[in-house]
């Protein structure tokens, strides 16, 4: 059975896919640190009461930023021929050139804060390596099932 | 075409017989998909005919709607379209692997997982060919992954 093509309507799913997610970690932020961090970041102008209006914009305009990245280096539609390594690397390198811009832009947080920078290279160093990590773990498990199965092939025929 | 097939006992072996005015291009055809059940395919290099043994192929592909057969060091152009090959190939570890090629399992040295679902495939040549996003479940499938 052939697969569907992707069509606008994938993309705009994955969109709303990764703004959710990032939604339910914010509101999870702003009920612990929400109160404290007031005054701070503009992600808890509203302390623990929610997330503003403002701030759901810019987190959604992160998600289509994120998505657009997604589509050029990881997907062939503009990109044909390039290795998986480099195509995470720079897809990587843009989310992290993205996520900068819309702190400066946007007031995340405070740009003299050296401490700030760090956390947000640190974390975000984090949880890109994890992502790498288990996208090549279950890259080179299927690698070698296809080998498995390619030898079995050429054994039985 | 008038097909005439006649089934007896007195005769030994199987024997086809064209009777044609002329050889044009759908004789050809003819012949190049019986010679297929010989696990033999037509095949043309610089104006002379050979007939290639089906198992030295390393994929097939179509460019500009001309149908090229590639073995480890050699190309060659058939006259039989993509489709044709494919139907008859099918059975002797022959998959389609894209819109434009199909690839003889038995010649690939490995497989790597690419973007999109995709699949990389190292021929014994060492030549590499990406297996679309919309065959690979098929290649999966046949290989039993599936």
């Amino acid at each position: 059975m052939m697969e569907k093509k992707k069509t606008v309507f994938d993309y705009i799913r994955a969109v709303f896919t990764t703004f959710g997610i990032m939604v339910i970690i914010f509101v999870a932020f702003c009920s612990v640190v929400g109160e404290s961090a007031r005054g701070y970041s503009s992600f808890f102008a509203l302390g623990k009461d929610g997330i503003a209006l403002s701030t759901l914009c810019e987190l959604l305009l992160f998600s289509v930023l994120i998505n657009l990245a997604n589509i050029v280096f990881l997907t062939d539609n503009l990109i044909m021929n390039m290795s998986i390594v480099m195509r995470y690397a720079l897809f990587i390198l843009s989310a992290w050139i993205i996520g900068i811009i819309m702190i400066i832009l946007f007031h995340w947080f405070p740009i003299g804060d050296v401490s700030a920078w760090i956390g947000f290279v640190v974390s975000f160093a984090v949880s890109m390596s994890i992502a790498v990590l288990l996208t090549r773990l279950k890259e080179r498990v299927e690698n070698s099932k296809m080998q498995e199965a390619l030898e079995k092939y050429n054994k039985k025929n | 075409m008038k097909i005439e097939i006649d089934i007896d006992d007195k005769y030994p072996d199987t024997e086809v017989v064209i009777h044609a005015n002329k050889l044009d291009s759908d004789v050809e055809k003819l012949v190049a998909m019986l010679r297929m059940v010989n696990m033999q395919i037509s095949v043309r290099q610089r104006d002379e005919t050979y007939l290639l043994d089906i198992e030295k192929i390393l994929y097939i592909e179509s460019v500009d709607r001309k149908t090229f057969v590639y073995t480890s060091d050699e190309t060659y152009e058939s006259d039989l379209k993509l489709y044709e090959i494919e139907q008859e190939l099918f059975e002797h570890n022959f998959i389609r692997i894209s819109k434009q090629s199909i690839v003889n399992i038995r010649k690939i040295k490995s497989l790597k997982s690419d973007i999109n679902r995709k699949i990389r495939i190292t021929m014994n040549n060492g030549e590499q060919i990406v297996v679309s996003r919309m065959y690979s479940d098929e290649l999966r499938r046949k290989l039993g992954l599936k």
